[in-house]
């Protein structure tokens, strides 16, 4: 999910401050202040993306208290084929309901005539996953990426029913990598 | 040292000197808030003039203002605050110029406050002024960088600051 090209220093454009002075100052940064000063030079591109700033950045502390409204709608197309818009609204008293980013079109979520069954976990690392009974949905509200989880290998079987009994969604350490399980 | 832990009372002073040459005389208990000279003189290098040779005049002064501030004992914590306030105003230059020195000098709530204040300033800047503020060449093509901004064209939306300061 996260870019996780080691870091090297590439060479010292910025030789006024040693790399961990540079350091101090982008981990006071949200994610969208980072993503408009990845393009300064490639020093601060590829620090910017490195692992180790953005385990760095994962474990600030933080004061932000956004919330968000996650809004869902779906409608049908064609016979069996839903289009699927998602958006994220914010809910802070000064801009009450504004669309945080450019609603999603995620053309991957299916059977959503009812959000029933739909499970919404996290935050996890800041990422939220969206599940359907046949997709999962990862959601990065900082990048304004979404991703769509390869399908799970095991099928239902034709002409039966499933349902999601419970579901987890964390950060595996020792695989260094996001799991999701779940549980019919 | 054993003079030093034997008579509380008596006070130590140590003379800074700044890359221009010029020299501050200042009380030992003051100016050990930097673990650099604190280190110094726990070697035993404080009986001569301290060389900070990565220090000028004018952020000299600056520093040693704030290790003032923080270090006495008169102080309130509201008149640490405004301070502090204050003294985040000061050109973005200068307080470059302090994170550097607090940076050398290992003040760490200085390097705090200053990293801070430099964050404040910068975070509504344009790439442009960023580079101009930090010196910075940019050593993406035009190519590259327009492919970075349309990865994510929405962080550069909103009335960005141009200004230098």
């Amino acid at each position: 999910m996260l870019e996780c090209k080691e870091y090297k220093m590439v060479d010292g454009i910025m030789k006024r401050f040693p790399e961990d002075v540079v350091i101090y100052i982008l981990l006071r940064f949200r994610v969208k202040f980072l993503l408009r000063f990845k393009c300064i030079s490639k020093t601060c591109y590829t620090l910017i993306k490195s692992s180790i700033f953005v385990n760095l950045h994962l474990s600030r502390t933080t004061n932000d208290k956004d919330e968000f409204i996650l809004f869902k709608r779906s409608w049908k197309e064609e016979t069996s084929l839903y289009k699927t818009i998602i958006s994220f609204l914010s809910v802070r008293a000064d801009d009450y309901l504004n669309p945080i980013i450019p609603d999603q079109d995620v053309p991957y979520m299916t059977a959503t005539y009812s959000i029933e069954y739909d499970q919404l976990i996290g935050p996890c690392h800041g990422l939220i996953a969206l599940m359907d009974d046949l997709n999962t949905l990862l959601f990065n509200p900082s990048t304004r990426k979404y991703m769509l989880l390869p399908p799970s290998p095991f099928n239902c079987p034709r002409n039966h029913y499933r349902t999601i009994r419970c579901v987890g969604f964390d950060f595996d350490s020792i695989a260094n990598d996001y799991k999701v399980v779940k549980k019919f | 040292m054993a003079e030093a832990s034997s008579s509380i009372t008596e006070k130590f002073f140590l003379t800074l000197k700044s890359s221009d040459g010029d020299e501050f005389v200042l009380e030992e208990s003051i100016a050990i808030q930097s673990i650099t000279i604190k280190n110094m003189v726990e070697d035993g290098c404080s009986s001569s003039v301290i060389p900070l040779s990565k220090v000028d005049t004018e952020t000299l002064i600056k520093v040693i203002e704030y290790m003032k501030m923080h270090s006495s004992t008169s102080s309130n914590e509201e008149e640490i605050e405004n301070f502090d306030k204050k003294f985040v105003s000061n050109s973005i230059n200068t307080i470059l110029n302090i994170l550097e020195a607090a940076n050398f000098l290992d003040i760490n709530n200085l390097l705090e406050l200053c990293a801070e204040a430099v964050a404040n300033r910068i975070k509504n800047k344009t790439p442009e002024a960023v580079r101009k503020i930090f010196n910075i060449t940019s050593d993406f093509t035009p190519e590259e960088e327009a492919e970075i901004r349309n990865e994510t064209p929405w962080a550069f939306e909103g009335n960005l600051d141009h200004s230098l300061d």
